[in-house]
């Protein structure tokens, strides 16, 4: 049974999922923000609206050492807070806001900017969603490296970060009004997830609606049949049944589900179709919704979602049944199963 | 030499030292000591741009300050302002 990370408004827990055991707060008073996996190290990313941003390592989960050198612009550029982390064979990757990618080839030790991305051409032109102006997500296949700008859209590099390239073709635009050709960049993105044995299918959780593309981000086409809504935040692929996760909710003015009924939502067809995933859902109003990172999966039937209401919900069997774990924490902004 | 002193929601970064003495006759010079004692700290306490965080408060010698030049001979306290939530 996996550890259970939660990244809140006011430090990190580890949950023991089989025993539903919560660890005490670590990092007290920090917004943790990722989690991340990088060699033998456990990492964890905080920003503080008074001390900044942190870089956090561990081998057991218990004792946590900063590093010395966070992820930082060489210019006079701000960079509030550390969204996402993503490890490959070579560098772990990290997302920041102001929107920005930085790699470590020393499992989070010292950071190097990416300027294809960070100095892009349409740079100027970026603007910031309600969460600001953040790179949350981060994708890789080999030479290719997609990022998730919010509220700017996807980039995609073909050359291993050295060039980057906006790909949001069939994704509506934030401000669109149905005239004129697409804009090169203003879409917000809210998260994105890609199969693993196919890496140029990925699903996207956006502003404007669910999509899904097949060839990399050069096209993407909505999926919304069976959801309630397509407006939400988080969606997880789980391993050992390639079904989605998603939590939708009412709509941008609102962020509330539906009708109070708070609900994940599976596809068990690529997201050709979506249902209400299993049971165990409250059956009173519940007013909560699911950040862009407060999601996971595995590969053994687990995914774990956290509440902005600071609640924990785990399924063990891919979805077909739900509980809430007993703990109250903090808003939750990051969920991670380790 | 100065007393540096941090405040308790520090420790992740700090490993729970409170106060570490260090050289300097200024608040720009004791951080720049700081800086070689405790590398990971500075950056909690200045912003990109090289000024004091917004929501950080600095008092040397008892008295609050945003200036860097600041002398300071005894005691450089930071604190978390009352802002925020």
């Amino acid at each position: 049974m996996p550890t259970i990370a939660v990244g809140t408004e006011k430090g990190a827990f580890f949950i023991d999922s089989a025993t539903q055991k919560s660890s005490d707060p670590v990092f007290p008073g920090w917004k943790v923000t990722a989690f991340g996996r990088s060699g033998d190290r456990y990492i964890a990313t905080v920003g503080s609206n008074w001390f900044g941003v942190g870089v956090h390592h561990s081998t057991d989960m218990v004792n946590w050492t900063q590093t010395d050198s966070p992820p930082t612009y060489a210019e006079e550029r701000p960079l509030d807070e550390i969204w996402t982390l993503h490890d490959t064979d070579d560098h772990l990757f990290a997302g920041v806001a102001e929107a920005g990618l930085f790699r470590s080839a020393d499992h989070g030790d010292t950071w190097e900017a990416i300027p294809g991305l960070n100095d892009h051409p349409t740079r100027d032109q970026w603007l910031p969603g309600f969460g600001g102006l953040c790179a949350h997500r981060v994708l890789t296949a080999g030479d290719r490296i997609w990022v998730a700008i919010s509220a700017v859209g996807v980039f995609r590099s073909d050359d291993g970060g050295d060039t980057f390239d906006p790909k949001n073709s069939g994704v509506t635009p934030v401000g669109d009004d149905g005239d004129g050709p697409p804009p090169e960049i203003g879409y917000c993105v809210h998260r994105i997830v890609a199969h693993p044995n196919d890496p140029d299918l990925i699903w996207r959780q956006d502003h404007r609606g669910m999509y899904r593309t097949r060839d990399g981000g050069d096209n993407w086409e909505k999926i919304e049949t069976g959801l309630p809504s397509g407006f939400g935040f988080a969606i997880v692929r789980e391993g050992s049944t390639g079904r989605l996760f998603v939590a939708p909710l009412h709509s941008d003015e609102r962020r509330l589900p539906v009708n109070g009924e708070f609900r994940v939502y599976r596809s068990h067809d690529d997201g050709n179709s979506w249902e209400v995933s299993g049971s165990g859902w409250p059956e009173a109003p519940t007013h909560t919704s699911v950040l862009r990172g407060a999601i996971d999966a595995d590969d053994r039937g687990h995914v774990a979602i956290g509440t902005t209401s600071g609640n924990v919900w785990l399924t063990s069997d891919s979805g077909d049944t739900w509980t809430a774990l007993p703990q109250t924490f903090p808003r939750i902004g990051a969920i991670t199963l380790w | 030499m100065v007393s540096v002193i941090f405040p308790p929601v520090l420790d992740p970064a700090t490993g729970g030292v409170r106060t570490m003495d260090t050289d300097g006759s200024n608040v720009s010079e004791v951080l720049a000591s700081l800086t070689v004692a405790m590398p990971g700290v500075v950056h909690h306490l200045l912003d990109e741009t090289g000024a004091l965080r917004p929501h950080v408060l600095c008092f040397a010698d008892g008295t609050a300050t945003r200036d860097l030049t600041t002398d300071v001979t005894e005691t450089l306290r930071f604190l978390t302002a009352v802002s925020g939530g």
